[in-house]
């Protein structure tokens, strides 16, 4: 009896598997309900794993005899476990969604990505847990890369640097903390150093915290209307998970989080494209996830873990009624939607199950999660946590709840939609299946939120209902709503894209080049002749000599330093990076495509149907056999 | 006129759906004059309608910041990073 079995294999097994049945070969022999069986069964299966386990060591193997470093794939708590159970529940509801449309390629991407992140989440060791990282970036980005166009591949070129970069980040942090501490123990980090500044940058990164968060909202907009729902879930809500695990408690942490929660709910309330409003939503959520793990109490701990809960499910909801929208109107602006509620009721009851919940409104997950954190902060006396996550839930109904619905369901009973273009696309079953479940898991949570808070890693004395917090969550929602209707028309909705700060890497270096170009004409311009040169040689030229003089100099001597140490943390972590990358991920897949390869040129050459090659090949078989024989003793 | 405006015009063409939220918002701040005022951690923990007028304020800041923000050109257009 195995003793401990890592859900990840299941994950790994099921893509290979998918890979496998997409063989010429096979391809036309396997019936589709097998490929369905296999995409809906690996996450069934994943979750009979986890309700299997129980909290442990599993899973260790040594990495060098006799040396410190032990690679633990199993370090099951029950912080680990609750995040587990609902990453495989949400792989299985995005597998569920997906079902009818996207390619192979898309599912095993899929089932790799949520591998990843089930990886991350029982990593014991830091290299284990590295590892998981890049796959989960690797894999992700590919859901980006199944939409077509060009805009998508872009963005995923962007969404891979973005996270090489974090990747690099997280090696660096743990390769200097693991050098200075001696061990690869996946612990919390010396607080302030180097190393934990640089992980702590990495995992910010990955919960798409601002200013470090424009990669989510740049990306998860163009990627497939699959694959927005999965990466809507790992992996800001994996970064949670390794905040909750290291840096659970570190105060910086409270104001990053209500930060990005403000932050991410302004720039949402400014999209006009639905996912993208959606992913500043999302960005906004997990704000109020890294605010609470900065609280750090177990019940601010509970409350994030509550929280990721929710929001995987109501945000996961949201992207796949976008999708949805996006499938079946071939739209994803809402200036170009509207009077979907007269055409689709039961998708518009759906979406506000989801927008409804991430507004924290009583009776839905969100609120029975959310609570738990305003108790938190206030347990914690922190008054500011508590007004801005107020705020935050109100902004969010007052976007997703009021604001969304009003453009996209009301006012258009019967009229055609602009253009008149017909809605044509028939809408996936699947899809229909998938949004109702999540739906319906949304509304369960807030119902019976006893069964729910069973689930969180420290025991739960909390109770959402009580008669002050439903009616103080009521006025709060019922002045919002009045606020709207009094006031909407400055929210008017106008087309168009906002700026944020990914312009730093897709327009800075332009806008500086050209900068500097016109001050070569302007100078030109200005000093044609020969004494204009003089001047500019005096006033211009010897000055920046002289002030490029001294950088040089502060640069030789202060800067080089800090460089020189820093870039030696850097190279070490990018070897290791490139060289996990190089003979790991690329290994894997050069492997099998080589093997592939050659095994079908040796068969190629083989089958040439010529009597004296078949004759060769015999006496070649024969003469290895022979040569086995004698020198090894064999008896045939 | 954009869509907006559209759906706003439809729900300013229900009269009874503004008296609604007026007719909660009262009986909200009845039902909370009647319950037992816990004690709070907070100094407006003790206000009854706080709720209330913190929604307000919050919604207010809201539009108000993201209209300044629309106008003050963080909005460009559809093509703005293309080449």
């Amino acid at each position: 009896m195995i003793e401990w079995l890592h859900p990840i294999v299941f994950f790994v097994v099921g893509a290979l598997l998918l890979s496998v049945l997409q063989l010429p070969v096979l391809r036309s022999r396997v019936p589709a309900g097998l490929r369905a069986g296999l995409v809906l069964g690996v996450p069934l299966l994943a979750l009979a794993d986890l309700f299997l386990m129980t909290p442990g060591r599993y899973g260790v193997v040594s990495l060098l005899v006799g040396g410190p470093g032990q690679l633990v794939f199993g370090h099951v708590d029950w912080l680990s476990l609750a995040f587990a159970v609902i990453f495989v529940l949400m792989a299985g509801l995005g597998n569920l969604y997906a079902l009818e449309g996207p390619s192979v390629g898309h599912h095993a991407a899929a089932l790799l990505y949520a591998g990843g992140a089930l990886g991350v989440v029982f990593a014991g060791d830091v290299l284990t847990w590295y590892l998981f990282w890049e796959l989960m970036a690797v894999s992700s980005v590919l859901l980006i890369w199944f939409q077509p166009g060009a805009a998508a591949g872009r963005a995923g070129f962007r969404y891979l640097m973005v996270h090489l970069f974090a990747g690099v980040c997280l090696l660096g942090g743990i390769v200097l903390e693991g050098h200075a501490r001696g061990s690869w123990a996946l612990v919390p980090p010396a607080p302030g150093g180097l190393a934990g500044n640089l992980i702590l940058i990495g995992l910010l990164l990955n919960a798409a915290i601002p200013p470090l968060h424009a990669w989510l909202t740049d990306a998860y907009p163009e990627a497939t209307p699959w694959g927005a729902v999965f990466l809507s879930a790992f992996t800001t809500k994996t970064a949670v998970y390794s905040l909750a695990r290291l840096f659970a408690g570190t105060e910086a942490l409270i104001w990053l989080g209500a930060a990005a929660a403000v932050y991410g709910l302004v720039y949402a309330v400014l999209q006009n494209d639905l996912r993208r409003r959606l992913a500043y939503h999302l960005v906004s959520h997990v704000g109020a996830m890294v605010a609470a793990i900065g609280i750090g109490t177990p019940l601010a701990i509970n409350g994030a873990v509550a929280m990721a809960w929710a929001g995987l499910l109501a945000n996961g909801l949201l992207f796949m009624v976008a999708g949805y929208v996006m499938t079946v109107t071939g739209r994803r602006n809402l200036t170009d939607l509207g009077g979907l509620a007269a055409r689709m009721p039961l998708m518009g009851l759906v979406y506000l199950a989801g927008a409804l919940s991430v507004s924290s409104v009583p009776l839905f997950g969100g609120f029975v999660a959310e609570s738990m954190v305003v108790a938190a902060a206030h347990e914690a006396h922190q008054s500011a946590v508590w007004l801005i996550l107020t705020l935050t839930s109100a902004g969010t109904f007052l976007s997703l709840g009021l604001q969304v619905p009003a453009v996209v369901c009301l006012g258009q009973r019967g009229q055609p939609d602009q253009g008149g273009r017909p809605i044509c696309a028939p809408s996936p079953r699947s899809m229909r299946w998938a949004m109702g479940v999540a739906a319906a898991l949304c509304v369960t949570i807030g119902l019976v939120p006893d069964a729910f808070y069973a689930v969180l890693p420290y025991p739960v004395e909390h109770a959402p209902y009580t008669a002050s917090h439903i009616v103080g969550a009521l006025e709060l929602l019922a002045a919002t709503a009045a606020a709207f209707i009094w006031w909407s028309g400055r929210l008017a909705i106008r087309p168009g894209i906002t700026l944020d700060t990914d312009w730093v890497y897709r327009r800075l270096g332009r806008r500086l080049a050209i900068a500097a170009g016109r001050i070569t004409a302007f100078r030109a311009r200005v000093t044609p002749d020969l004494w204009g040169d003089w001047v500019a040689q005096r006033v211009v030229v010897t000055p920046v000599r002289a002030v490029s003089r001294f950088c040089l100099l502060w640069d030789l001597t202060v800067m080089d330093r800090a460089v020189i140490e820093s870039g030696r943390a850097v190279v070490q972590g990018g070897r290791l990076s490139s060289l996990f990358e190089k003979y790991v991920i690329y290994g894997l897949i050069n492997v099998t495509a080589h093997a592939n390869h050659v095994a079908a040129a040796a068969l190629r050459k083989i089958q040439s149907g010529q009597v004296q090659h078949y004759a060769l090949i015999m006496t070649l078989a024969a003469l290895i056999l022979i040569t086995l024989v004698l020198t090894l003793g064999l008896r045939p | 006129m954009n869509r907006l405006e559209r759906g706003i015009a439809w729900l300013r063409g229900r009269p009874w759906l503004r008296r609604a939220v007026w007719g909660g918002l009262g009986l909200l701040i009845a039902v909370e004059l009647l319950l037992p005022r816990a004690h709070g951690v907070f100094w407006w923990d003790a206000l009854p309608g706080f709720h209330i007028v913190y929604g307000v304020i919050a919604s207010v800041m809201i539009i108000l910041v993201v209209s300044l923000l629309a106008r003050g050109g963080l909005i460009r257009g559809e093509d703005y990073y293309d080449d």
